[in-house]
């Protein structure tokens, strides 16, 4: 299978773990645009992506030297990536927080009428719902790795998903969803 | 009967499903449309563009990174140069004058000799023996007031722990020190977006407390004073209190 990550080349990865500022730049070009995007549609929030990144890097740096460089550095970035944004889920501050109050992300352009309204769905969903449905469909994590990763069971990632897929439906069909999504174009666009 | 949406993305994924629950929605063609439904929604979650993040989000972690490294540079020398001050003071302190008078009374001084040296209330030296060595009289006794920073900091927390045993006193700050670890490991990970500053003081007080617990160690290792060892929990205690309030006020803090 082809990966789905950026590379990074050895050199670069070699030149970072010895502590080069100029290869974390590289490495961060490099895998920024994975960990922003995974972030921003997992936390429905433009705010908490960036922080997400932010943090993201910080320990990608600090713990360069404990990867073994016996897989693939995407995986290993995507993993700390993923389990920042569950942090960020479980945090108290991130509950209270209206979903409303968060900027959502939007694709930058382009045909982006369809991506639009899914990326809107997408927003929509509960938080836990929406992690499971791009941890799974999109992340290809299996239902026993989401478990893990949440604290939980299977059958519990396997339910959210469902859910979420049942609450796609709902908000994919809604007149009033897609119309939403018409009127905000412009503006989400430019956002 | 309505397909559930559990079982169609089961058959989706091509994972493990009763035959005959599979024989019943491959005959059903709304569950098949269904089905390619939920295909369609995952590939196109898949498509979705990349998004490139907003400028300037390097340049924070950039500053970040540069601050936890100079804390770190700072406190490892800062440690090592502590960690030195205190093997000469503890070597100092085993081979002192008053331990050398110590034993040679013991060995031939009369009995109520050996008590007059001895009974001093406290078992540990009045004073260390570098400030002794520093004062005209040296030959002084050593019931002179004392000045050393364990003093200090004992006697300012003395209003919080008094107990006349002062193994209790240890062992309540050992209790309170493992009760602070343990509310700071239930604060969520690692902070949230912050500042260069903060993260350099939350990076200067863990540096601290592993400093802290380094001395710690050598104390128990070389079987230093009860009171030396009950100073340095005391410290641990304070500076965890500081960590403490700085996460928890990270923690609170809306950043928009």
């Amino acid at each position: 299978m082809s990966s789905r990550f950026p590379t990074a080349e050895p050199e670069w990865l070699e030149r970072a773990r010895r502590g080069d500022m100029h290869a974390h730049a590289r490495l961060y070009e490099a895998f920024a645009p994975m960990v922003y995007t995974l972030a921003c549609r997992m936390l429905a929030s433009r705010t908490h992506a960036e922080d997400v990144l932010q943090e993201t890097f910080v320990e990608v740096i600090r713990k360069l030297h404990t990867w073994r460089g016996d897989g693939e550095f995407g995986i290993w970035v995507r993993r700390i990536a993923v389990n920042k944004c569950l942090m960020h889920l479980r945090s108290c501050w991130v509950s209270r927080q209206a979903p409303l109050d968060a900027e959502p992300c939007a694709p930058p352009g382009g045909d982006a009428a369809d991506g639009l309204l899914l990326e809107r769905a997408l927003a929509a969903l509960p938080p836990t719902a929406r992690a499971v449905v791009l941890l799974h469909d999109v992340e290809g994590y299996t239902h026993q790795e989401i478990g893990r990763l949440m604290g939980r069971t299977a059958s519990f990632s396997k339910s959210q998903l469902a859910r979420a897929h049942d609450r796609l439906r709902e908000l994919l069909n809604d007149d009033v969803t897609r119309t939403e999504v018409e009127l905000c174009e412009p503006v989400l666009k430019t956002c | 009967m309505r397909a559930r949406t559990e079982d169609l993305l089961t058959l989706r994924d091509g994972g493990p499903i009763d035959a005959a629950l599979r024989a019943r929605l491959a005959a059903d063609p709304d569950a098949a449309r269904e089905i390619e439904r939920l295909t369609r929604v995952a590939e196109d979650l898949r498509r979705l563009p990349v998004l490139e993040p907003p400028p300037g989000i390097w340049e924070r972690i950039a500053a970040e990174t540069a601050a936890r490294r100079q804390a770190r540079i700072g406190l490892r020398s800062r440690a090592a140069a502590a960690a030195a001050a205190i093997a000469a003071v503890a070597l100092l302190w085993l081979a002192a004058p008053w331990r050398a008078a110590d034993r040679v009374e013991t060995a031939t001084a009369p009995a109520d000799r050996v008590e007059t040296a001895a009974a001093p209330s406290e078992t540990r030296p009045a004073r260390l023996p570098l400030e002794r060595a520093a004062e005209p009289d040296s030959g002084a006794d050593y019931a002179a007031p004392r000045v050393d920073y364990a003093d200090r900091r004992l006697d300012s927390a003395d209003r919080r722990l008094d107990s006349a045993d002062p193994r209790e006193d240890y062992a309540r700050l050992v209790a309170e020190s493992a009760r602070l670890e343990l509310m700071l490991s239930e604060l969520d990970g690692s902070p949230r977006l912050m500042n260069a500053g903060t993260a350099r003081t939350i990076a200067d007080l863990e540096d601290y407390i592993g400093l802290v617990d380094e001395q710690l160690s050598y104390a128990e290792a070389r079987g230093v004073d009860l009171r030396y060892r009950e100073a340095l929990w005391r410290e641990r205690v304070d500076v965890m209190n500081a960590l403490l309030y700085v996460r928890y006020a990270q923690a609170q803090r809306p950043t928009y």
